[in-house]
């Protein structure tokens, strides 16, 4: 049986740009007709209404005094008799003779056609309008070279009764929702439960470039667990937070250095064997250039912190790792960790791409790695 | 020389084919517009019809023959407006009769044409070649 297989046509080759541009401009003179037709409409409807006032204001007077219409440019008075009498044009020269009240009750069936003509009229350009619409949108979705995609959907074999639908969706995530059943639901969630304990192992007594991972693959609720469950970090977070908090004392502050000291070496102790140096190096680069981007007490925190690093121990090759260490995990504290993780996230799956095309969460061997190195 | 008299004659052929299939959408054309005449005063007769209906039996009505009006029964006038009717439905089916004809007419032109282009195509391409 197949694999699900998705075809990819070009809107383009189906619907050529300008041939649905042309198409459109022809719709929008139709509709051009129409409307024009339409207005015609509404004048005769208007004029109706107009006839119809008059002839119900004639019998009112026993004789009306006009001027007579002579040739198309002279007129003459006179005098307007038998008021209440009319010769009304059905049509077709056919006239009879009506009363004010019967020619009324012509003319207003007259109307009411002339509605009803009004309203299919509208439906009309209204049906038209959603072509031309269409069309334009279609054109402009060719010339900017949208693809179709479409892939048959396979149910999986562990089913047994994998029948194949053939019913074509559109996106793969819409079918993914479609497909997935309490099973699937059931072995889906135990994988993720599987792979949170991973990232949480692998996340003890480090830094937030795993917290990122974290992020990337499961949201906040791990980040939760994370620091409920992690003390060592909580600890370190009470602490810095404290020296962000009151103005840092010394104390506080050698306590902070030592800290640092601790997960820098913890950290290069973890990365000298570690094939994943190249993957590290640059996302750390950037989580800092993430962190400086950050305003306000954050930033002047790190700042100080930079401070203590220099006056404290001489400037390393590793310094930046510690700043880093530090700063992402005292904001995860203050509870902004969600929104900082996926921005820095998508700089750094975009900034990966660019520096180095591993792979930005690799937390099993890493995991493997930093218990090595602890036990 | 005998290909190039074969393809002038089918480019003649061409010509020939091409303008019946004009001729053809002309008149298909003219059907069109007769036969939107014919719908609007089919609705125009039965709009009459109605208000012929509606009046009564003492109501006088003219009929504009010329410039002049003449009275008429109004019996007699409904059964007018009733031939009328009659008459232009049946002319209505008519015409639609003769439009499915032309229409087919038209499409076996138009492949006809088509046939002949290509022969001419074959007939240049084999030329080229040789």
């Amino acid at each position: 049986m197949e694999r699900a297989k998705g075809t990819v046509t070009p809107l383009a080759s189906v619907f050529s740009a300008e041939e649905s541009q042309k198409a459109a401009k022809r719709l929008e003179e139709t509709i051009g007709d129409r409307q024009r037709e339409l207005n015609w409409l509404r004048g005769f409807a208007a004029d109706n209404t107009g006839l119809v006032n008059l002839v119900q204001r004639l019998p009112d007077e026993l004789s009306h005094e006009i001027m007579v219409p002579f040739g198309s440019a002279a007129f003459f008075p006179g005098r307007l008799i038998h008021t209440n009498e009319f010769l009304v044009l059905l049509g077709e020269g056919y006239y009879a003779e009506r009363s004010s009240k019967q020619t009324v009750e012509i003319l207003q069936r007259r109307g009411k056609s002339l509605e009803s003509q009004v309203e299919s009229l509208k439906a009309t350009i209204a049906d038209l309008e959603v072509e031309a619409k269409f069309l334009d949108v279609t054109a402009y979705e060719a010339a900017e070279g949208v693809v179709d995609i479409r892939e048959e959907y396979v149910e999986e074999d562990h089913q047994g009764t994998s029948s194949n639908s053939g019913k074509p969706y559109q996106f793969k995530s819409e079918n993914m929702n479609v497909a997935i059943d309490d099973e699937d639901y059931a072995r889906i969630m135990a994988r993720m439960d599987e792979l949170e304990k991973e990232e949480l192992a692998a996340q003890s007594g480090s830094s937030d470039e795993e917290d990122v991972g974290v992020d990337a693959n499961f949201g906040c609720s791990i980040s939760k667990n994370f620091f409920d469950d992690n003390d060592y970090v909580r600890s370190y977070v009470l602490k810095i937070r404290s020296s962000m908090n009151v103005d840092s004392t010394e104390n506080q502050i050698k306590d902070l250095t030592q800290k640092l000291e601790d997960a820098k070496t913890t950290y290069s102790t973890a990365e000298q064997p570690s094939g994943i140096a190249s993957q590290r190096v640059p996302s750390s680069r950037l989580s800092i250039g993430d962190i400086k981007e950050q305003p306000g007490v954050k930033e002047s925190s790190l700042h100080e912190m930079e401070r203590i690093d220099s006056r404290k121990q001489p400037p390393g090759p590793s310094e930046p790792k510690k700043v880093q260490a530090v700063a992402p995990v005292s904001e995860a504290f203050t509870g902004t960790v969600v929104e900082r993780s996926t921005s820095s996230l998508m700089n750094q799956s975009s900034a990966s791409s660019q520096v180095s095309s591993s792979n930005p969460s690799k937390p099993v061997s890493r995991f493997k790695m930093q218990r090595a190195n602890r036990g | 020389m005998g290909s190039s008299t074969a393809l002038k004659e089918l480019q003649r052929d061409l010509e020939v084919q091409a303008n019946l299939l004009s001729k053809l959408q002309k008149e298909i054309s003219k059907n069109h517009q007769v036969r939107k005449q014919y719908t609007i005063q089919l609705g125009e007769n039965e709009l009459v019809l109605k208000e012929l209906d509606l009046l009564k039996e003492d109501a006088n009505v003219y009929k504009l023959i010329g410039p002049v009006l003449v009275k008429q029964d109004l019996a007699e006038a409904n059964a007018n407006v009733r031939k009328r009717i009659e008459y232009i439905s049946a002319e209505l089916k008519r015409l639609d009769g003769s439009l499915q004809d032309l229409e087919d007419q038209q499409n076996s032109k138009k492949s006809a044409v088509m046939k002949i282009q290509q022969k001419i195509q074959t007939l240049q391409a084999g030329k080229a070649k040789s």
